[in-house]
């Protein structure tokens, strides 16, 4: 039995016209859920890493929250859900949660690490198929990936995990992000995926990033691990995919500037809640919150979220565009002459 | 592609001035008015064909409160849009 991939016919044709039905007016489309910053490995470029602690754990979202916010969500005519972490697989009650949203309609997306992926849990995703399953593959030999993931065994696990989504034909995307640990082995890796499609005769879908995100503490610690723009390009050019993927970016951008809306959709067709049940724009940008726990998603999404700052949602006046994030001086302004 | 070691200059076409922090730019030829703010402003001042982008983050941290590490981010995008509206070209053989 095959499972056709849901988002690559979403992410194309329905969706684009789906988004254009929808109109101009903003409308919660898609949700990316974080349920937990629990987490079995500890990736050292990880920015939800620093508050997986028993402390930070127990402050998370209980089962009966998650389905409350669900069901506002659902009725709100939210349609896909990305169901991330941490690790979501660590939280105990992952499947009653995924099978909620399974049965209230969601496509479900789940963003994983791979290492807790069983066959028990691959059956299951037969059962009850998820859009997509996306998996971190940041290296492509046991040194390079745990020296990545700092989890004895993980290599092993992973790749275990890819083949029992493979064995059971699942749509399966695999992703690495580049860092300065990695950025030698990403044609190998990009390589070893088209294979994989090969050899179980299906489509492994392959992404390539390259941002480091500061961690969610505000700690630098990974920038240490970003790799400089200009080595960026040189992998992208390299490749005809990553360069044809990084010009359909570019021509989005540049639309989305012209139009005035965010890059990404965030706070328009899209959102984020956190594993505290905070709702934002988008995972990459937290600087404002609504709590969930406490209001309802209809007012946040509504009335709060498009008051939050996004430095991608510009009008289309170029003073805007040019404008750069507000500092405070560290000292008096000094006095500058005018020049004409 | 802005690097660490690029120099750039102003249009010399585009008129400006410093007014209350804020830079304002004249843009005769597509008759518009662009408006830095304090910390675009402070970029656009130390642009000067001379000083690598590196040396204007620096310029910028020691300047204002930030990390080199946002700070080295938000100037490389931002001198890239001030090339994209060609308000500063990239100075070759520097």
């Amino acid at each position: 039995m095959t499972h056709p991939s849901v988002p690559s016919v979403l992410d194309q044709e329905l969706s684009r016209r789906l988004w254009a039905k929808l109109g101009e007016g903003p409308f919660p489309l898609a949700c990316q859920w974080e349920l937990t910053c629990l987490c079995n490995l500890r990736c050292v470029m990880c920015y939800t890493d620093c508050f997986n602690t028993p402390e930070r754990i127990r402050q998370e979202l209980r089962f009966h929250e998650i389905v409350r916010i669900m069901d506002e969500i659902h009725e709100a005519g939210c349609l896909e859900l990305c169901l991330t972490g941490g690790e979501p697989l660590a939280r105990r009650d992952f499947w009653d949660i995924y099978a909620y949203a399974k049965q209230n309609g969601f496509l479900v997306t789940v963003f994983t690490n791979g290492t807790l992926v069983t066959e028990q849990i691959a059956d299951g995703w037969v059962q009850s198929p998820p859009s997509m399953i996306e998996i971190s593959l940041h290296g492509l030999t046991k040194a390079s990936f745990e020296g990545i993931t700092q989890g004895t065994g993980s290599y092993d696990r992973c790749l275990a995990a890819i083949r029992l989504i493979l064995e059971r034909r699942l749509p399966l995307t695999l992703k690495t992000t580049g860092m300065t640990l990695n950025r030698d082995d990403i044609p190998a890796i990009k390589g070893y995926v088209s294979r994989l499609g090969a050899e179980y005769g299906t489509t492994v879908h392959y992404k390539f990033g390259s941002d480091i995100r500061l961690r969610l503490d505000g700690s630098e610690d990974v920038a240490q691990y970003q790799l400089p723009a200009d080595q960026v390009s040189a992998i992208e050019e390299a490749d005809p995919d990553f360069h044809a993927e990084r010009s359909r970016r570019n021509r989005q951008e540049e639309e989305s500037r012209h139009q005035g809306t965010t890059r990404c959709g965030g706070g328009f067709h899209r959102f984020h809640i956190d594993a505290y049940g905070r709702l934002q724009l988008c995972s990459g940008n937290r600087e404002a919150s609504y709590d969930l726990r406490t209001g309802s998603f209809h007012e946040g999404f509504y009335d709060v979220l498009p008051h939050f700052p996004c430095p991608h949602r510009q009008p289309p006046e170029r003073e805007e565009l040019l404008n750069i994030q507000p500092l405070a001086r560290r000292h008096d302004p000094r006095e500058v002459e005018a020049h004409g | 592609m802005v690097t660490d070691g690029t120099r750039v200059t102003k249009n010399e076409h585009i008129p400006w001035r410093i007014i209350e922090e804020e830079a304002i730019l004249i843009d005769l030829e597509e008759g518009e008015v662009v408006r830095l703010n304090p910390v675009g402003a402070e970029i656009w001042s130390a642009i000067d064909g001379v000083r690598t982008i590196e040396e204007i983050v620096d310029h910028i941290c020691r300047t204002f409160d930030v990390s080199q590490w946002k700070a080295n981010r938000d100037v490389h995008r931002f001198i890239t849009s001030l090339l994209r509206h060609e308000l500063v070209q990239e100075r070759s053989g520097a």
